[in-house]
């Protein structure tokens, strides 16, 4: 196994401990014994070797040792991704601090693509300021719809820290994969002029296409943004029945008075 | 029986079965653009052995079925962005570009249309111009017509030959911005994502055929490697003449992939001649079975 880490040394990661700490508690809460009897094995080991060999091996035996289940009170996660993510936190926590973003790093592209889904799950809380955001970005360009739902939905890291463009293509690439954008947090306050037109040229590929008009599209519209040549375009197509009736809802909903 | 050309494939993708189907169909060669394998590729070694794949045992399965095999090669946009693996790719392209069966640079292009795109972009064209290549544009999915527009200007603003660039994977949206340009216009008929046969048949019908491009971008997704010869028989039920037919679905691609000096047009229209008994570096495509001579 390489062992090289080569993302450059950096600034440490600004973890969110209370949420992570809210975290452990209610994990270990919902163990029975012999998972709970593993778990603390592992942390011990963890805490002996905090490096990327360890965390790495742990991570790949957490589904040998729990039994996979929804975990309770929790953004749709499994016991499985909050273990694998709660023991990469453990080992950010015991690195030096300027190791931890090329720990990061190294783990996510050692690991395959369940242990992605957890780290990218967990990445707003292990790096409240961003640093990460160009690892994000790469992840972003799988074609595994469900590691992209684990760093698009449900998490508030690309909202936080993605610029205007980044967020954007986040959006279209999640109506591409015909994936819920309701789940993504903070779609709303990043609704734009720009979105807008990104959105519509969509809707006229689609329908020059003839295919299905994308079913979140206008959940991704700002329709009090829209300019009145965009609004009476869209009438028209209202008119020939050509959209959905979400649509004409949304813009009666914002007709202007 | 109707010849094509298939300037679009990634034929490492596909089966032996799909060879001897296309071949079966008229499909007389291919060019196979280098792009991504489905997964972020992690060192230039990956990409060495990819390329040499392309040149070497792709193209020698091709010609176990009659197959006319070209490539083109060029670091693709979506793995632009991984600076680390990206920068050493752009260092080994020049010593490929030559190689014999290098009949573009491509694909190339956008995908996020980040500012890294934006640079590997440009230097690969420049790259095009100072070893007077084609160049093969991809498009990309999201953000299409901005992707379009930005691909234009970059393409002027290096200053290679227009009639050196296809703009691929267009659609009725896109089309007519490259239409402005002397580029080629490249469209993929590729089931539920890209165009159908109708909807080229229809740009054709309003168009005409001069510098339009048809090919079917089957790869390891789900996708037809007769696209191409389909989308002839929908141009045919339309009232479209053979002669046309041929001339968008061979001669056009032909052409343009010609102007690298690498693809002999008196050539590439008739198949090769097959002997099974050949291998390469020891390895045979057959598995027992009775070598084919023709």
């Amino acid at each position: 196994m390489n062992t090289d880490v080569t993302a450059p040394t950096s600034a440490p990661l600004d973890m969110r401990h209370d949420c992570l700490n809210e975290q452990r508690r209610n994990f270990v809460q919902s163990l029975d014994e012999t998972e709970r009897q593993w778990w603390h094995q592992a942390q011990a080991q963890l805490a002996l070797r905090p490096d990327a060999s360890t965390a790495a091996l742990l991570s790949s035996q957490c589904k040998r040792h729990l039994k996979e289940r929804a975990q309770p009170d929790t953004d749709g996660w499994s016991n499985v991704q909050l273990a694998r993510a709660l023991l990469l936190a453990q080992a950010l926590e015991l690195q030096p601090l300027a190791g931890q973003v090329p720990l990061l790093h190294q783990l996510f592209r050692w690991g395959d693509d369940q242990e992605k889904i957890a780290i990218l799950k967990a990445l707003d809380w292990l790096d409240s300021r961003g640093q990460c955001v160009e690892l994000a970005r790469q992840a972003g360009r799988t074609s595994n719809s469900q590691v992209f739902a684990a760093l698009a939905l449900d998490t508030a890291y690309p909202s936080r820290h993605y610029n205007e463009q980044a967020f954007n293509q986040l959006v279209l690439k999640a109506l591409g994969m015909g994936l819920d954008v309701r789940r993504l947090i903070g779609l709303t306050q990043r609704q734009s002029v720009t979105l807008n037109q990104l959105a519509l040229d969509l809707l006229d590929e689609q329908l020059a296409a003839e295919r299905t008009v994308s079913a979140g599209l206008p959940q991704v519209i700002a329709f009090d943004l829209l300019s009145p040549a965009q609004r009476q375009r869209l009438a028209g197509l209202g008119q020939q029945q050509r959209l959905p009736p979400p649509w004409l809802e949304r813009l009666g909903d914002a007709s202007p008075n | 029986m109707l010849k094509y050309f298939d300037p679009h494939i990634h034929m490492v993708s596909r089966t032996t079965d799909d060879y001897q189907n296309m071949a079966a169909a008229g499909i007389t060669g291919v060019i196979e653009p280098a792009f991504w394998q489905g997964q972020a590729r992690t060192s230039v070694g990956s990409f060495i052995d990819y390329f040499d794949t392309l040149l070497g045992w792709e193209r020698f399965r091709a010609s176990m079925f009659g197959i006319h095999h070209f490539c083109t090669i060029g670091l693709n946009p979506k793995e632009a962005n991984d600076l680390s693996v990206a920068n050493e790719v752009l260092e080994i392209l020049p010593r490929y570009l030559v190689k014999d069966g290098v009949v573009a640079v491509g694909e190339i292009g956008y995908d996020d249309i980040t500012p890294e795109e934006d640079r590997f972009l440009a230097a690969q064209l420049e790259l095009a111009k100072q070893f007077n290549l084609p160049v093969l544009v991809h498009t990309p999915h999201r953000d299409k017509i901005g992707g379009t527009k930005r691909t234009l200007a970059v393409i002027r603003e290096v200053g290679i030959a227009e009639h050196l660039v296809i703009i691929d994977h267009l659609n009725e949206l896109t089309l007519p911005l490259v239409l402005d340009s002397d580029c080629w216009r490249g469209h993929s008929i590729y089931p539920n994502t890209k165009m159908s046969e109708q909807r080229m048949v229809a740009l054709l019908q309003q168009y005409g055929t001069e510098k339009m491009v048809v090919n079917s971008a089957a790869d390891w997704g789900i996708s037809d490697p007769l696209k191409v010869p389909k989308t002839g028989q929908a141009m045919l039920a339309a009232g479209f003449s053979e002669a046309q037919v041929e001339q968008v679905l061979f001669h056009n691609p032909v052409d343009f992939f010609a102007q690298s000096g690498q693809l002999d047009k008196a050539l590439v229209g008739t198949p090769l001649p097959i002997d099974q008994r050949r291998q390469w570096q020891d390895n045979s495509a057959l598995r027992g079975q009775e070598p084919v001579i023709k």
